[in-house]
């Protein structure tokens, strides 16, 4: 019973649904962005088994303070003597469950208001727009720190926040499919069947409209782990002792002159997770845009 | 049976800011015909005529401005476009059943129902779990009929519904609205520009022009002795053959 409603689900809105025009939805870039997010995942869910110390324990000897990687310590250890591959680990976890709930809280938000205006048009439409148009006045990463400021720093603020700031692009993106695919033939003839309108926009036009929101979605990913990164470094994220990769960079900083692999490890984790995710994004893109395709010939 | 009378629907377009006048674009103007049970009545005319506006108000797509439809029994439409009128994200299944589906029927009855119109319009049973982009035109179009169908209507509105198939499909799929016709005894609304077509398929044939009905009369007096300037002008280009 699950099974099915979850396999009627998968082929109504994923891309790995039954789709007339892709028969394929792989290529280089996707399966070289999968490798390395499975790997990622696979890290974050499997941190206490991966990481070779606890991340919180201090040795403050001298001795351990700042030591350069080796055997032991792969990554090094901080100036507080924490071994730094395994607050990497644990920072894993941070930035994907940020990435991942974020953009998740931005696509229904986005999904919703941009359906519910591409739907109905007029009154509502113009509303929701204007509402879209303010969202895009404000510069976003500052309205983001200020937020955080007035609720606190903590990891489910910042992931409902980044949420609830970066659903304008999407917003718009769905308005825009909506706006062409409600007048289709498909769209006229659910209604003059007497299809309700909430069948009609959940049955009919969103598992049509989902491809360049998968795009879009993914691509927002990695922006929402560079956001989380950048808070964490600002003091304003994920708080110490946690480990975050961006707060694992900002201790690292002061020491930048001599221990470099305070600062090299955790910026590559952020460049080659955020790359990843464009990655996957670009080439979904490819794989689904028509025009692309077209002009590949 | 189906009867328009006086309708009307005007477009406006949008007052822009330091747009000069009003334009109105007046695509019904005005029309009134009638429609015998069992029979077909065939709209000819150019594109941008007001036909496939008078098929998108038939069925309540579009609203009217003015003027009264009387219907009797249910209507349902047949699109021109077989690729753009069934949703290519559902099965054969769910775009026959889903009329039936969400007026609560029960699941055996509307199985078996749905296996009868696709039987009706010659579909085979294995089609039902196949999705549109798996089918050729022609085949897409008698899934768009069955599902017009499956509610039992007694108007059907078929605005081009073979304008987009290749000439050698055309035909199956007009024998087969005309064998539907017999068998089920409804009332057809026939659009096309193709005045061949609808000759072969009409009882009573409407010529509009700019929205308005220049000349109704039957399909003998329209394709023998023409009254109007138009409809002879229209019936002089058709090619021959």
């Amino acid at each position: 019973m699950v099974l099915g409603i979850g396999y009627r689900f998968i082929a109504r809105y994923s891309i790995l649904g039954t789709n007339s025009e892709h028969n394929t939805i792989m290529n280089k870039r996707i399966l070289f962005g999968l490798i390395i997010i499975t790997i990622m995942a696979l890290v974050a869910i499997l941190a206490p088994f991966v990481a070779t110390y606890d991340p919180l324990e201090m040795d403050l000897s001298p001795e351990a303070r700042l030591q350069a990687p080796s055997a032991q310590h792969l990554f090094g250890t901080d100036n507080l003597g924490r071994d730094v591959f395994s607050r990497m680990v644990y920072g894993t976890r941070i930035s994907l469950s940020v990435g991942f709930i974020a953009v998740f809280i931005s696509l229904i938000v986005g999904v919703f208001l941009g359906g519910v205006s591409g739907y109905y048009g007029g009154k509502v439409d113009s509303g929701i727009m204007r509402l879209v148009e303010v969202m895009y006045c404000f510069p976003t990463f500052f309205l983001i720190m200020m937020v955080i400021t007035f609720l606190g720093p903590n990891i489910v603020n910042v992931m409902v926040v980044i949420g609830f700031t970066s659903w304008a692009g999407l917003c718009r993106l769905v308005r825009a499919e909506f706006l062409s695919l409600r007048e289709r033939d498909f769209v006229h003839s659910a209604k003059v069947q007497g299809v309700s309108d909430m069948r009609v926009i959940f049955r009919h036009i969103l598992p049509n409209a989902m491809a360049p929101v998968y795009v879009s979605a993914t691509l927002s990913v990695g922006g929402a782990i560079l956001v989380e990164s950048a808070l964490s470094f600002l003091g304003l994220g994920v708080q110490i002792p946690t480990a975050s990769w961006g707060n694992i960079l900002t201790a690292g900083k002061n020491y930048i002159d001599f221990a470099w692999w305070l600062t090299l490890f955790p910026g590559m984790a952020i460049l080659i997770t955020v790359l990843s995710f464009n990655m996957i994004g670009e080439g979904l893109r490819e794989v689904l845009d028509p025009k692309l395709k077209e002009r590949k010939g | 049976m189906i009867k328009f009378e006086n309708v009307k629907k005007y477009f406006y377009k949008k007052d822009r800011f330091l747009s000069q006048g009003k334009n109105v674009v007046k695509a019904v103007d005005g029309v009134t015909f009638s429609v015998d049970k069992g029979t077909t009545f065939g709209l000819v005319g150019e594109s941008g005529s007001g036909k496939s506006t008078i098929a998108k108000i038939a069925v309540g797509i579009l609203s009217l401005d003015s003027g009264v439809i009387e219907m009797k029994g249910d209507c349902d439409i047949v699109f021109q476009d077989p690729y753009s009128s069934l949703n290519p994200r559902m099965t054969v299944n769910e775009i026959v059943s889903e009329a039936l589906y969400i007026r609560g029927r029960k699941k055996d009855l509307i199985d078996k129902r749905v296996d009868n119109v696709l039987g009706m319009v010659r579909l085979e049973r294995a089609a039902k779990d196949k999705y549109p982009h798996q089918f050729s035109g022609g085949e897409r179009q008698r899934v768009a009929i069955a599902r017009a169908l499956v509610t039992e209507p007694a108007v059907l509105v078929l605005d081009e519904p073979v304008s987009s198939l290749d000439v050698s499909i055309q035909a199956g799929v007009l024998n087969l609205l005309k064998d539907l016709q017999e068998e089920l005894s409804l009332t057809y609304l026939f659009i096309s520009h193709d005045l061949r077509v609808v000759e072969f398929m009409s009882d009573m044939v409407g010529v509009m022009r700019s929205g308005q009905l220049v000349e109704v009369a039957s399909r003998e007096e329209i394709y023998s002795s023409p009254k109007d300037d138009y409809t002879r002008h229209l019936l002089a280009s058709i090619p021959k053959l």
